[in-house]
């Protein structure tokens, strides 16, 4: 079984952008994707990718809240625009019949990023 | 009580040397190195992450605990040594569970932090008390998962069952129809479905009947269909005998046929059939049939590869009731216990620390994980305290015989720099600036197993410049880009600062993870000139701001 997660899952379709390749000083340039999760939860997301990606990536994402969504109109205005934060790819499979792939992520923790505020943010959700 | 090897007195004098502030070495040093030893140890056991928040303090209690203890640390007897030891067990093992169960060890993990001092040290009747529940609570995880691991060595039983009893009733249909003719649907038939649906019924009462009724009707099928290959006498008798029995096996077909049978509906209609085949075989002559073949036994039961002979001797070398690093493909190394082998299978069964089954393994997988080393024995917990204070020692005397020889450098040569210092900074502005920091006793290699590669190295850096990098450090952002030398990759990215903790982990531009530093290993390589910072990381939160903002746009 892929998913691994034992929280409550919302389905939420956010705009998820992911930095997929990072520049490097002097070689390389950024690779950025964009897409929608399937499904968020306080400790992770599935999502949609239009590419393969392998487990244990660390990727630096960011979940995008739209303007005036009904979750932040629920959230008394109080959401943040967006969750900066970091996740590792857990797992990935091909979508049937399509050339997307459903890809399972888990957020890790870390300073500098929204992760406390991610997960309070579910947890007012739920 | 755990026993040290008998030159334990020996080690102690040493440790005495260390820790009562002799010279040539620096205790301060010592203690650090100490400090750093003991963190290794604990890092070699790869702990579930969901300790992390807990293990930087208990790590920084225990090595503060036993340098307490001075040369009194080598003592078995010591109350910290006998927690240190059941805690060395548990930190490989545990994993997160639901309920009580998995909150027991964290709990008493914050008990040992709450742990009262008295003149510096830990409160040794607490202590022991601690260790004691500790151990009770090993006992009963142990006596729970061996239980578990009985039940499911059973199931592995119960499947063996299983395919003996497919073997037998394939042998049965084989014997009853090989070399019969039938028609060719009822054959195809018999093939596919009967001899795989019919293998769970064996094993029940109600399932046995089932199975009974109908090897009771192909006993008669293996006759109803002859006469069109017989001899015109033999026709003659098959004939008579089609109209005194037949019938009768006819009215027998019923419900009773399809009890347990997992598609009722397939059965029934296959069940008419063969009434309507038998009722023609009755009125007009059997139709068009063929020769049964037998069943191959092999493709109906579970093909189980056998081990080569080099991988029952690769394999033969794990112990049933031992614990082990495993590392599959692509996922991280976690704990084992090889609870069951199958030597008849060739299968290798392991569980986890409360006894649920993790993985079966082949011979042949035992042997490729083995051999590219990604299934390791768990170090024996006993052991491991008295390893690490034996490489501590080893590493101070290396370290005090430097300084003697760097000592006596100093008084042949006016200008006290290294060959190979010499070689590696000639040009540098930080060896010109700091020409005394070249003279330092900061001749101390890594401790061996953090970075063999340092090990040669020397630090250049001043103090002050290591004290300035240091705040560099902290105030780096995420996407920071830092240039490791002699270190493949080179160029690696922060990508995670650790919280309550002084981890810094690093990756490739493609997120692959390259290391995990502690902020004093970062810094040693700082003063050895072997890392220096590209960029501080503000490019990711830029670019995405200007991405989001395009597309609100």
């Amino acid at each position: 079984m892929n998913e691994q997660r034992k929280e409550i899952r919302l389905d939420y379709k956010h705009t998820i952008i992911i930095e997929l390749e990072a520049e490097q000083p002097d070689d390389g340039e950024e690779v950025i994707a964009i897409c929608h999760s399937v499904d968020v939860s306080s400790s992770g997301l599935q999502l949609t990718l239009n590419q393969p990606v392998e487990p244990n990536r660390m990727l630096f994402i960011s979940i995008i809240l739209e303007q005036n969504s009904a979750e932040q109109l629920a959230d008394g205005g109080n959401s943040p625009e967006r969750f900066n934060l970091v996740a590792e790819v857990v797992w990935q499979r091909a979508i049937p019949d399509s050339t997307e792939f459903r890809t399972g992520l888990t957020l890790l923790h870390s300073e500098e990023t929204h992760f406390a505020d991610w997960q309070a943010w579910v947890q007012r959700q739920l | 009580m755990p026993a040290f090897p008998e030159h334990t007195e020996v080690l102690a004098t040493k440790l005495k040397r260390f820790t009562n502030n002799q010279k040539p070495l620096n205790v301060a040093e010592s203690k650090e190195t100490f400090i750093r030893f003991y963190q290794q140890l604990i890092d070699q056991l790869t702990p579930h992450c969901d300790l992390n928040n807990q293990l930087p303090a208990v790590t920084e209690r225990l090595a503060d605990g036993y340098w307490a203890l001075g040369s009194a640390m080598v003592n078995p007897a010591q109350p910290l040594h006998a927690f240190a030891e059941e805690l060395c067990y548990h930190l490989p093992r545990w994993l997160p569970n639901r309920g009580r169960i998995g909150r027991e060890f964290p709990t008493m993990v914050n008990q040992f932090l709450a742990l009262p001092t008295i003149g510096g040290q830990l409160d040794g009747t607490q202590l022991n008390k601690l260790t004691e529940t500790l151990q009770g609570y090993r006992e009963s995880i142990t006596t729970r998962s061996l239980a578990l691991e009985q039940r499911q060595a059973l199931a592995e039983q119960n499947q063996q069952k299983i395919q003996q009893t497919q073997r037998d009733l394939v042998a049965t249909i084989n014997r009853l129809l090989t070399g019969q003719y039938l028609p060719g649907w009822l054959s195809e038939f018999i093939r596919q479905r009967l001899a795989v649906d019919f293998i769970p019924l064996k094993v029940t009462a109600e399932g046995k009947a089932t199975v009974d009724l109908w090897l009771d009707l192909l006993r008669h099928l293996a006759w109803a269909y002859k006469s069109k290959h017989a001899s015109e006498h033999e026709a003659h008798q098959h004939q008579s005998r089609v109209y005194e029995e037949l019938p009768g096996v006819i009215d027998t077909i019923d419900q009773r046929f399809l009890v347990g049978l997992p598609d009722r509906q397939a059965y029934e209609q296959i069940l008419e059939s063969v009434m309507a085949s038998l009722v023609d075989c009755i009125r007009k002559g059997p139709e068009e049939a063929i020769l049964f073949k037998p069943i191959n036994t092999e493709i109906t039961t579970e093909k189980l590869k056998l081990s080569t002979t080099k991988g029952v001797k690769e394999s033969l070398t794990l112990t049933v009731n031992e614990w082990y690093f495993i590392r599959n493909l692509g996922e991280p190394s976690s704990t084992h216990k090889l609870f069951a082998v199958d030597a008849a299978k060739d299968l290798y069964q392991f569980s986890d620390y409360y006894g649920k089954s993790t993985q079966s393994l082949t011979g042949d997988q035992v042997t490729l994980l083995t051999a590219t080393k990604k299934l390791l024995p768990v170090p024996c917990h006993s052991e491991l305290f008295f390893k690490m204070v034996t490489a501590f020692i080893q590493y101070e005397e290396k370290r005090a015989q430097r300084a003697l020889t760097a000592a006596q450098h100093r008084t042949e040569q006016p200008k006290p720099i290294s060959d190979t210092t010499e070689q590696q900074n000639s040009g540098s502005p930080a060896a010109e600036s700091n020409p005394s920091a070249l003279t330092q006793d900061h001749a101390q290699p890594l401790p061996t197993g953090i970075n063999d590669e340092l090990a040669t190295s020397v630090i250049v850096k001043s103090e002050q410049e290591i004290a300035q990098f240091a705040d560099q450090i902290k105030s780096l952002q995420l996407g920071a880009w830092l240039q490791f030398r002699q270190q493949e990759p080179e160029q690696q990215k922060l990508t995670l600062k650790l919280p309550s903790s002084d981890k810094y982990v690093f990756t490739d531009r493609w997120g692959r993870k390259t290391g995990e530093y502690r902020l004093q290993e970062l810094l040693d390589r700082y003063a050895r000139d072997l890392l220096s910072i590209l960029s501080q990381g503000e490019q990711f939160d830029s670019k995405l701001e200007q991405i989001v903002r395009g597309q609100r746009r």
